[in-house]
Order: C-alpha cells, then structure tokens, then sequence
C-alpha cells in the first residue's frame, strides 16, 4: 500500500509538472506601443520639414514582453488617404498628382529584445522630390508579432 | 496482486497524463484563419460597416492614375504573405490598349506580423482597357491557413466626351460644324483637330488640303467644357473622303481620342 501511495505521488507530481509548462506558456496578447509625445519626439503633427535638411527621427517604443523590430516609411499623401491612429489634423493642401514624389522605407531589428527602445532614424530630405503633404509612418513589431504603428501628418517644403 | 494493481494504477495515471497535456497541444495549434476587414479600395467605395445611409457607389480609379488599397488583417497565426490580384473578364481591348493583369504578393517585413494593415498604392497603366474589374486580397498565414476578400472596381478613362455632333459631308468653300462635351477630372489641357485624307486625285486649281489646329482658349484647365467649332474648307480642296482626328489631352497627359470621317462632295 504504502508502496502505491508513493507511486501515486510520483504521478501526481509528473501529471502537475507536465501541464505546469503549458500554463505557463500564457498568450501575449498586447501590441507594442509606439509615441511621439515626449519632447525629442520627431516630426510631430503637422511639422514642415524643408527639402535638402537633414533631421534625426525619433519615436519611443514599448512592450510587455520583448520588442523585435521597427520600420519608418515616408510616402506621399497627395490624395488625402487616411491611416489608423493619424496624428496630426492639419489643413491639406489640394489634392494632386505625384510627378517625384519621396518614399522611404526601411525595417530595422532591435537586437537585446527589450522593453523599452528610442528609435533614432537621421534621415536627408532629398532635394528634387515632389512638395506637399507627407505621411510618416512608424511602425514597431514585438517577438510575438503584434504590431504597434502611428502615422503622423507632416508637409515637405521648398 | 499487488504488482498488477500498482502497473494498473501507474498505467491509467499516465493514460489521463498524457491525454490532458496532448489536448491542450492540440489547442494551441488550432489558430483560426486570417481576418480581413474594412477592405477599401479606388474612390467612391464605402466599408459595408460604415453606416452610411446611402447606398455604397461602385469604386472608381482612372487609368494613368493609382488606386489606393486598404485593409485590416488580423492573423492569430502571423501573416505569411499578402496577395493581391487585379483582372478583367473579357474587356475589348482597343488598338492602342493592353490588356491588364496584375498580382503581386506582397512579403514586407512590416506586413509579417498578427495585426498589419495592408496599405498600397497600384499604378494603373494608361493604356488599360476601361470596364469592371475584379479585385482579391488573399492572406496567408505561417500556418498555410488563408482568407479572401474580394470586389468590384470600375476602371475608367478621366477624359469622356458625349453628345458628339460632327457634320459629315461639307460643300468646299463653306464651313463644317464638330461639337462635343467634355469631361476631364484632371483638367482639359488642349484639344487637337486633325483632318487630312489619303491618295486623293488633286485637280487643276487645287491643292492639297491638310488641317491641324491645337485649341486651348476656353478649354485650358476646366474639368467640363463644350467644344464648338465651325472649320473653313477652302474651295481648292480636293474632292474626296477626309478622316479626322479629334485628340484631347488633359493636364496628365492622358489622352482620349474621337475617329470621325468628312465627304467633300464635287
């Protein structure tokens, strides 16, 4: 008897431990966030940047668990589409046709997987593209895949 | 007896172990196929969840222009690849047109996550036939599980005329009448008038005739006009049947173009 018993603890302890894993292994269920609201965050809504400058993009991202990587994307807004989470309400300029008009988009990994990252793009505004209004969209991925994006409204001036 | 009871006892122990964990293994592999929603795409199409009263306008995009694309996936299991898929059924192709096929499948790393939204502008060639064509965003996941969504989108050309009156026989010496409306989303920017004829017997007393003349006074710039014109044929023209080219052109280069032809009796 005493001899099941043990077994039975034995068991037990396997059965507690074999599914203690799975408990674990709890669903990461928040996206990552990403915020221009701090005072070195760039470009804010509705900021004119001017053709041939150089400026440093910068944006903080977060996670709960682990940040994989980030993108910045520039493309025109020309035709006055909208994404989610727009920041900025500004006065559009008419609608028009692109002739030159920039795109940049670039992926970046963060490397030590952490909670928290101050993205620092520097980037220069080339000087024959088309003027006008600009989306510049951020957006950042964690290990698990969710995806946190923010587009800000800007202009590109002479 | 007692060894039989203890293997029976560490048997079915291990029989309701390993049950209990393997259906929860099986749990977490079943993730539910990608969602798409609030597929948009060209203008005037509205979301079917948008609450607007009227009823939902057929999505438009001009040939020479771009259409813009959007929608948001969401992909328990991380999207794998978005395809997206633009064709006609069937549309004449005329002379100067080709047919339009595009599909591509989009891989960015920005897209490869569980909650993108798919944002792309497609350039439409200008020399795509005009009619319906049928639009497919297909998801996949890291699963092979995919979903579709799909629609209708009319291609149109951004010049039309309508109510098109040419003369079709003018005595030389006289004038002939050609009048047509206009419509130009991007803006008129000329319109040439081109009459000319081929292998004609040319006469004692005349000589051959050929007119081009380029308009822009009244039509420069609008989006809806009236062309009205009465062209003068001088009496030395040849006898004979003339073709005429009538070509609007608006600010972004596309062209419409109207055939007509024009008897100059004896």
């Amino acid at each position: 008897m005493k001899k099941i018993k043990k077994f039975l603890c034995f068991i037990m302890l396997l059965f507690i431990n074999s599914c203690s894993t799975d408990d674990s292994a709890s669903k990461d269920v928040e996206k990552p966030t990403i915020s221009i609201a701090y005072s070195g965050g760039f470009p804010k809504g509705c900021d004119q940047l001017k053709r041939g400058e150089t400026y440093v993009f910068r944006a903080m991202v977060t996670d709960n668990e682990a940040l994989a990587s980030y993108s910045l994307n520039l493309h025109h807004n020309f035709d006055h589409h909208t994404h989610d989470d727009q920041v900025g309400d500004c006065d559009l300029n008419e609608s028009k046709s692109a002739v030159n008009p920039w795109i940049f988009m670039q992926n970046f990994s963060i490397e030590e997987s952490s909670l928290e990252h101050e993205i620092e793009i520097e980037l220069a505004i080339p000087d024959d593209i088309d003027t006008g209004d600009y989306h510049c969209a951020y957006s950042v991925t964690d290990a698990s895949g969710w995806q946190g994006r923010t587009s800000i409204d800007i202009k590109i001036v002479q | 007896m007692k060894t039989r009871f203890e293997k029976l006892a560490v048997l079915v122990l291990i029989g309701i172990t390993l049950h209990s964990c393997n259906s929860d293994d099986d749990g977490s592999i079943e993730l539910s196929a990608p969602e798409i929603t609030n597929f948009e795409y060209g203008e005037g199409h509205h979301g079917e969840e948008d609450g607007h009263e009227h009823e939902p306008e057929e999505a438009y995009a001009y040939k020479g222009s771009d259409v813009h694309l959007e929608a948001e996936i969401n992909a328990e299991a991380t999207v794998s690849s978005i395809t997206l898929s633009i064709h006609s059924h069937d549309l004449d192709v005329a002379e100067d047109e080709e047919e339009w096929d595009f599909e591509q499948v989009y891989t960015d790393a920005s897209y490869l996550v569980i909650n993108p939204t798919f944002h792309e502008h497609v350039d439409i060639p200008n020399t795509a036939p005009e009619g319906e064509y049928h639009v497919t965003l297909t998801v996949t996941d890291e699963n092979g599980n995919s979903s579709e969504v799909e629609g209708h989108l009319q291609i149109m050309n951004p010049i039309t005329t309508s109510n098109v009156s040419i003369d079709e026989a003018v005595v030389r010496g006289s004038d002939f009448h050609l009048e047509f409306m206009i419509e130009a989303v991007k803006g008129i920017h000329n319109v040439s008038v081109d009459v000319h004829a081929h292998g004609l017997d040319i006469l004692e007393g005349e000589e051959e005739w050929h007119f081009t003349q380029v308009y822009e006074e009244g039509l420069h710039g609008e989006t809806s006009a009236e062309f009205h014109k009465h062209i003068d044929v001088p009496s030395t023209a040849p006898v004979g049947e003339y073709h005429m080219v009538i070509t609007i052109e608006d600010e972004d280069e596309n062209i419409s173009k109207i055939d007509a032809h024009i008897d100059i009796p004896e």
